[in-house]
């Protein structure tokens, strides 16, 4: 008989050796969709009316994951990652019904050791230290900025992760404490954030992030939601007339709000706050040109990659369609 | 072209520059006036000026206050002995020892397009600082600035000239964003423009003793 903290280190070191084969290369997430698939795994997403996700059997001998489609991006990863684990650990078949989510993650939550263990492994999976490191030193985040819970947002969106999950995930690998963690994940309000950021604009619905874009996310994959806004900071060389803007594209980034900071002094650039947001879902690249408008000369530019497709929907992962109608992009 | 002007002193300036890059538009719309103010074809160094002005902080802006100090107390030399640089100078620049350089008084009056006027038919060139509105970096013939609420960091350029739109006030002002800008490096503000973005006026005075 195994103790927990065999199963636990079994399941992290399961988690690890997943990772390492399909480590993110210029994304800040875990590509899970990719990484089951690859593994053999079918995947289906389904309206489940309480089932948030289950292994099943598709076949003599053969088991793929099944969730639902009535949960955001970060809960579908999770589960995902979730049920991996089972398959990965080899647990029974499951069925993981709806429940809090707010409560699931927490270290300590009652729950079976199968479940205990799914959760450490999709947890490894999705936020190992060394993934958090990566984007913490990206964005010159310390583990001081942690306690703050608008980093600790701006991570779970970078991590694909929900605001709770993240600051499991940040105890777990000791860079919050865990009374910290419950503190955080207990009573902030993601909305509150959320409205400060993107303030004064008013997000289409609850359920839109506010990413606030910096450099260290240049060049990187940024998996959005469809009405998710993108809040940037530039600075202009005003006085010397280049002005940061962005570049039309259809169903690309339109700027809805903009917050300027004058300077007191002549010459010195002026910063300036872009809230944007997208046109359409689709895959778009966001181009940012500080430019001298009347002749389009440039000084600099700057490109962000962004998928803001948000959920999967029914039926097959959007990554197994793509392959489907373009096996070459594989 | 921006003619039927009443007052119109651009005769009397050398080419207009482009600053490029560098933040130092405040030391070129000083520089243009003391080059008008002391009658010579001999360009002045924007580079010095702006240095002394920066308190050596070369990629910084510069206050009113600290730019008229400069100019009075360091003053500048010819553009040739000290030239200047489209991009951020090398670590470490310093203008050359030793040059001789022209100094010159200035006051500051009330930012009213009335001062600014005045000081124009006095042919004494004012160097106006404005906030910026859209509308400023892509102006279009026949060259008119509209005020705009929306504003991108602080200016300084040259008031050159004055005539009348459509029975209005305008004044034009001499740019350093180079001869692709406006109208050869000109165009004309409102006085409504002024009531909105004029927030310093330098005027330059005598050399001092």
């Amino acid at each position: 008989m195994t103790t927990h903290r065999e199963r636990t280190l079994h399941a992290a070191s399961e988690a690890a050796r997943i990772f390492d084969r399909f480590a993110p290369q210029g994304r800040t997430s875990f590509d899970i969709v990719r990484a089951i698939t690859i593994l053999g795994f079918p995947i289906m997403f389904r309206p489940t009316k309480d089932l948030l996700g289950a292994t099943v059997t598709v076949g003599e001998g053969a088991r793929g994951i099944l969730v639902t489609t009535k949960r955001g991006l970060a809960i579908q990863r999770f589960t995902l990652a979730h049920e991996l684990g089972h398959l990965v650990l080899g647990h029974k078949l499951r069925f993981d019904l709806l429940t809090s989510d707010e409560v699931r993650w927490g270290p300590g939550e009652p729950g079976t050791q199968e479940e205990r263990g799914a959760d450490t492994f999709a947890s490894e999976l999705l936020a190992p230290r060394r993934l958090v490191s990566q984007v913490a030193r990206r964005q010159k985040w310390d583990a001081g900025n942690f306690r703050d819970p608008t980093i600790v947002y701006q991570l779970s969106l970078r991590l694909g992760l929900s605001f709770q999950a993240t600051c499991w995930a940040l105890a777990r690998n000791r860079l919050l404490t865990e009374e910290s963690a419950r503190r955080i994940s207990n009573e902030t309000e993601v909305n509150h954030i959320k409205l400060a950021l993107a303030s004064p604009y008013e997000l289409p619905d609850s359920w839109a992030d506010v990413w606030a874009v910096t450099e260290a996310d240049v060049g990187l994959l940024l998996e959005c939601g469809p009405n998710d806004a993108v809040v940037l900071s530039v600075k202009d060389h005003a006085s010397a007339g280049y002005l940061w803007d962005v570049e039309e594209s259809d169903g690309g980034f339109e700027v809805v709000f903009e917050k300027p900071d004058i300077t007191e002094s002549y010459g010195a650039e002026a910063s300036r706050v872009l809230l944007l947001r997208s046109k359409a879902a689709g895959n778009h690249r966001l181009v940012l040109r500080h430019k001298r408008p009347w002749s389009g000369e440039l000084a600099a530019s700057v490109e962000f990659k962004v998928t803001n497709m948000g959920k999967e929907v029914d039926g097959l992962p959007r990554y197994v369609k793509r392959e489907l109608l373009n096996p070459a992009s594989a | 072209m921006i003619d039927q002007l009443e007052v119109d002193l651009r005769p009397n300036f050398g080419p207009v520059k482009d600053q490029g890059a560098r933040p130092t538009c405040l030391s070129q719309a000083l520089s243009a006036g003391h080059e008008f103010v002391r009658h010579s074809a001999d360009r002045l160094s924007v580079e010095y000026l702006h240095y002394f002005s920066t308190g050596g902080h070369l990629w910084r802006g510069s206050s009113i206050a600290s730019a008229r100090t400069a100019l009075e107390l360091k003053g500048q030399p010819e553009e040739t002995l000290c030239p200047g640089f489209t991009l951020d100078p090398p670590t470490g620049w310093k203008p050359p020892p030793n040059l001789h350089v022209f100094r010159r008084r200035s006051i500051t009056v009330s930012a009213t397009c009335a001062n600014v006027e005045r000081a124009i038919r006095e042919t004494r060139v004012p160097v106006l600082g404005i906030s910026l509105p859209r509308k400023f970096f892509d102006p279009a013939s026949p060259w008119i600035i509209a005020p705009s609420d929306r504003t991108y960091g602080l200016h300084a350029v040259v008031g050159v000239g004055i005539g009348l739109r459509k029975g209005k006030l305008t004044i034009l002002i001499r740019n350093s964003w180079g001869t692709s800008w406006g109208d050869a490096g000109h165009a004309l503000l409102t006085s409504d423009f002024l009531r909105r973005h004029l927030i310093d006026v330098i005027i330059l005075t005598e050399e001092p003793a």
